[in-house]
This record gives C-alpha cells, sequence and structure tokens, in this order.
C-alpha cells in the first residue's frame, strides 16, 4: 500500500470521514467522497507546501469534496423535483437517521435535524469548531477565511440553530396543548 | 416563555455530544477503491485520444479513396468539357478577387473553388456525360451492330430461339441462335443438339439449359412429349414452376408445338409440389402484343436483351408510348427515349410509318439503333411486315439504311455459340 495514504489514513481517515459524514448525511456517500478526497489528496501531495498543517489542507480538500457533492446532488435533485414536485418533502424525510444517532437522546437528535437548516458555510463552521473541536485559527486555516468572518458565521449559525430548535419545541408544545383542549 | 432554553454553551456541548462516526471499512478496501478509480481515470485520459484517432483515421480512409475519385471524375470533365471547365474556372478566378487572400493561399483557394464548382457541374451534367460518354465509346467502338436476326442472316442457317430466364428469374428472354442448317436433323432435333451449347452466365442469364428431361416430338400432332426425372429440379418452389410454364409455352410458340406431355422417368404426369399433378401441358391463348424493352443485365455499357412483355394496347403507338416507360418492376429500361417523339401512321397493310418530330435527336450511335430494333421487332407483334422511319438526321443508323423501308427481324437477340 502507498505509503502516503498509509500515513494519511491512519492519522486523519476518522477525523475525514466524520466531518464529511456531518456535511452530506449519508454514510454511503460519506464513503465515497472520502475516496475522492483520497485521490485529490494523492494528486496533488507533492504539490503541498506544509503552509498550513496537514490537517486544515486535509479538511480543505474535505471541504471542496462535499461542496461539489452539494453541487452534483442540488443539480440531480433539481432534476427530479421538475418531474416529481409533489416528492421532495419526501426525499428528505426519507433519509433515516443513522443508527449512531438514533440511539442517541432526544435533544441530540433534533440539533443533528436542525444541522440541516444552517446553509452550508454555518454548517461547516459548526461541524469543524464543535464536533471536530478545530481551533477558530484552525477552522480559518481550512476555509480560507480570515479569523473574523469564522467567528461571525459561528455565531450567526449558533443562532440558527437555537432558533430552530426552539421552533421544534413550540410546535411540538402547541401539538400538545392542542391535544389538551380536545379533551 | 419566550426565553430561549439554550444558551451558546449548552448548544455546545450538545454538538460536541453528537456521536462520532466511523468508517469500518477495510484500508485496503478503500485504497484498492482508490486505485481502481485513479486507474480509470489515467485509462480515461489515453482511451478517449486513441478513440478520436481512430476515427480519424477510419474517416481518411473513407474520405481519401472518394476525393481522388472526385479528382478524376474532375480531370475527366475537363477532357470532356473544355468549355465548361473554362468558365468555371471565370467562376473560381472571380472568387480569387473577393476573397483577396495571400497569393499561394489564394491560388489553393482557386483550385478548390475550381473543382467545387467542377463537381457541382458535374452533378448536374451527370446523366449528360455519362450518355456522351456512352455515346462516343459506343460509336468508336463498333459499326453499330444490330441484336437482332434479320432475313440476311438466314442464309444456309437455321434460328433457334431459347427463352431463357434472366438472372432474377424476372425475365423471360428469348435469344436466338444461329446454326448451320441439317438436312438429316429436323428443327426440333437441332433445337434439342444445341442446348447444351448455350452460354447462358456469359451473356448474363440465368443457366437454364440443357433442360433436365427427355423430349419426344410427334411432329404430325403437334405434340412433345417431356419426360423428366424423379429428381428434377422444376418444382422446388412456384418460382421454378412458372418459369418452366413460359419457357416450354415459349419453345411451343416457336417450334409450332400445339401441346406437351408431362411425364416422369417413363410414367405418366409430373408431380409439382405446387401445381399438383399435370399430365399435359397446354398454353393458355395469351392476348395482347410483346412490347420490347432494354434489360441490361451485364451493366449499361453492355449490349442490352430486348425482352418482350405482353401488354394489351390498341395500337402500335400506344405500345410505342409505353416503350418509352421504365419498366422498373421488371428490372427493365425503357427502350425509346424519352425525348423522342413521333408520330405513327398505318400506311398500308403490314406498313408501318413513324415520323419523328423536329426535335427529336436521331443519329447513328447503337442506343438509337437498339431503340429501332425495339421498335421493329414490337411491330412485328403488331404484324408489320416493313416499317418506314422518317425525319431523322441521319440517312443511316448502323446497318439501316432510313431511306428505305426496313423489316421487321426475324427472331430478337442474336447471341453467337462458342465454337
Amino acid at each position: 500500500m502507498d505509503s502516503v495514504f498509509d500515513e494519511l489514513y491512519k492519522k486523519y481517515h476518522q477525523d475525514v470521514f466524520q466531518f464529511l459524514f456531518y456535511m452530506v448525511k449519508n454514510k454511503e456517500l460519506a464513503e465515497d467522497l472520502v475516496q475522492e478526497v483520497y485521490i485529490r489528496v494523492l494528486k496533488s501531495y507533492e504539490k503541498f507546501e506544509g503552509k498550513s498543517s496537514e490537517k486544515t489542507w486535509l479538511f480543505s480538500i474535505a471541504r471542496n469534496v462535499a461542496i461539489d457533492s452539494f453541487r452534483k446532488q442540488k443539480g440531480w435533485k433539481q432534476r427530479i423535483m421538475e418531474k416529481f414536485d409533489w416528492s421532495t418533502q419526501e426525499v428528505k424525510d426519507v433519509l433515516p437517521l443513522p443508527e449512531e444517532i438514533a440511539v442517541q437522546r432526544e435533544e441530540i437528535q433534533l440539533i443533528y435535524r436542525c444541522l440541516d437548516l444552517c446553509t452550508i458555510d454555518q454548517r461547516l463552521v459548526i461541524i469543524m469548531r464543535y464536533i471536530h473541536e478545530l481551533s477558530i485559527n484552525e477552522t480559518a486555516d481550512s476555509l480560507g477565511w480570515t479569523e473574523s468572518k469564522v467567528k461571525t458565521t459561528q455565531h450567526r449559525a449558533l443562532k440558527v440553530l437555537k432558533k430552530h430548535m426552539e421552533d421544534f419545541k413550540v410546535k411540538e408544545g402547541m401539538d400538545n396543548e392542542g391535544i389538551k383542549v380536545e379533551r | 416563555m419566550k426565553e430561549s432554553k439554550w444558551s451558546d454553551e449548552q448548544l455546545q456541548e450538545l454538538l460536541n455530544q453528537l456521536p462520532k462516526i466511523k468508517d469500518d471499512r477495510d484500508p485496503r478496501d478503500i485504497y484498492q477503491a482508490i486505485e481502481i478509480k485513479m486507474g480509470k481515470q489515467k485509462n480515461r485520459t489515453w482511451i478517449l485520444p486513441s478513440i478520436a484517432a481512430a476515427a480519424a483515421l477510419l474517416l481518411l480512409f473513407i474520405l481519401v479513396p472518394n476525393l481522388m475519385s472526385w479528382q478524376e471524375s474532375a480531370d475527366k470533365q475537363v477532357e470532356l468539357k473544355a468549355d465548361r471547365s473554362t468558365s468555371s474556372e471565370q467562376i473560381a478566378s472571380e472568387n480569387n478577387t473577393i476573397l483577396e487572400a495571400k497569393e499561394e493561399d489564394s491560388e489553393l483557394i482557386a483550385q478548390d473553388k475550381g473543382s467545387e464548382e467542377q463537381d457541382q457541374a458535374q452533378l448536374f451534367t451527370e446523366p449528360e456525360a455519362e450518355i456522351n460518354d456512352e455515346i462516343s465509346k459506343k460509336t468508336v467502338e463498333s459499326e453499330s451492330s444490330p441484336t437482332a436476326v434479320y432475313e440476311e442472316d438466314l442464309a444456309g442457317k437455321e434460328v433457334l430461339t431459347y427463352a431463357i430466364p434472366d438472372k432474377a428469374a424476372q425475365n423471360i428472354v428469348p435469344v436466338s441462335v444461329l446454326v448451320d442448317e441439317n438436312p438429316a436433323r429436323t428443327k426440333f432435333e437441332l433445337f434439342e443438339d444445341t442446348m447444351s451449347r448455350l452460354t447462358e452466365d456469359k451473356w448474363g442469364l440465368e443457366d437454364y439449359y440443357p433442360l433436365k428431361a427427355n423430349f419426344t416430338y410427334d411432329r404430325g400432332n403437334k405434340m412433345l412429349t417431356v419426360d423428366v426425372p424423379a429428381d428434377h429440379p422444376y418444382s422446388m418452389s412456384s418460382t421454378t414452376e412458372i418459369l418452366l410454364e413460359k419457357v416450354l409455352s415459349n419453345i411451343m410458340n416457336n417450334l409450332d408445338i400445339e401441346k406437351i406431355n408431362f411425364m416422369t422417368e417413363g410414367e405418366i404426369g409430373i408431380e409439382f409440389s405446387h401445381y399438383g399433378y399435370r399430365k399435359e401441358f397446354i398454353p393458355e391463348n395469351s392476348n395482347g402484343n410483346l412490347i420490347y424493352y432494354f434489360l441490361y443485365p451485364n451493366g449499361a455499357d453492355s449490349t442490352p436483351f430486348l425482352v418482350p412483355l405482353r401488354e394489351e394496347l390498341n395500337s402500335i403507338k400506344d405500345a410505342l408510348l409505353a416503350m418509352k416507360k421504365n419498366r422498373t418492376e421488371n428490372n427493365l429500361q425503357a427502350s425509346i427515349p424519352e425525348d423522342i417523339d413521333f408520330e405513327t401512321e398505318e400506311i398500308q397493310d403490314g406498313k408501318l410509318l413513324i415520323r419523328f418530330n423536329n426535335e427529336s435527336e436521331i443519329i447513328n450511335d447503337e442506343s438509337t439503333l437498339h431503340a429501332i430494333e425495339a421498335i421493329l421487332l414490337t411491330a412485328k407483334d403488331f404484324d408489320f411486315d416493313t416499317v418506314k422511319l422518317e425525319n431523322a438526321d441521319v440517312d443511316k443508323i448502323g446497318k439501316f439504311d432510313l431511306t428505305e423501308e426496313l423489316k421487321v427481324p426475324i427472331a430478337a437477340n442474336k447471341r453467337d455459340l462458342p465454337n
């Protein structure tokens, strides 16, 4: 096996995979995408100058791969939407909760769902910052942003998350109340 | 109530508690998958260009011969039609001045344009050129020989006419051969003897003779007995049966036979697969007249066969008009050119007058000669003895002296036998 691959696999594979998974929320797709990351990495490994850390370099590639996949998916989804307009809602809901999430408590499942409601940029920051616990600096490096941009995006992302989670709670509460009134 | 339940810290904690997701594939599998993908991509990088190259080569192979033959025909065109090509060169040079390219380039373009124009000119004049070509070939080739048998051919000869199917079994071609008269042999015996000497293949017709049967001819009763072997080939299909019928009725017509008795190896009757059992054959009386068309089994440059089709027509005039039309269903060509117009008149019993219109081009070439033979043969079937052609552009076409009445032929399609 390729020594570069071996090394990268040992050091970062699960991180990259997890990152991709939380971005696309689909294990099989994440498995494909992580391979794509390796292909891009192996092709351009010589060009890696060590300006940034290997880790942030890998994350930046993973981020590009994820975004490319969204673009592809979007095209594909839009095409389907044109044909089966009614089914778009189902397509989203059909994605089942992965086993690992399904066994968690309700609040964690909720926040997992609410991740979808953030923009891609916001999601990138949330995942890097809070799931992978990258520093502001590392996140900025991976995304090619300034630190202040990371901070503001992170701030907004948390706000959006909070709002949606509350909305969900309120909705549930109202449903419960409605049932109570009927009785 | 509206107060948010979650602080940023709580959210961060929740996010932090999101479970770790692991890829539990074997790294070796992953590496293999990557290798395959990278290999594929590498492959693709040379597969596409090589496909393109192969396609280009293929195109080249297809185009180059075409271009060359184009060039050739263009050259021919220059020789054939000097005036035409000069005019096209003029057009070409006009194009030059418009284009005002570099000197060398413009020369190239001029050539290109020139040949293009020529090609176009050729496209438009191709049929004409072909005809011209044919004409020039034929007038050079021979002092145009007629295809039919005429009275003067008969000195000391017997004419035997065989009905031979063409290769497609579409037409029955009457082919006549001349054999030396032999007082010891009857005409039927000569017919039987000569059967095996026919070279149908060489003539471009179906190898049909000798017929696979024994013949006994009863001259007094005008009766012929046809005795076929048990494995005779004539009942293979309805086509072979119809062909046999046509051939036999032709033979009967030529040899003055009224009835044929069928036998199979000495037993009376032949079992046909489609007609069933038949003891005898008497051709039905056919109405209508035979009008003659051209058949070119060996290509358009060869001498045509004049093939009769039976049509019910009111007059010789209608017959001659019908002969201007191609009979594609039978693969037969018009025997009178479309652009020849004429009037017909029966001057006396057995004498036909054909007067060509002024626009009609009647010149001394082989196709005109064959057209005249077709007219004569058709006239013969309408019981004319002579035909007078008037207002032709020449006095003589091949052996025909147009100043005199032309006698109708004895038989169509004279062919030589190998010695």
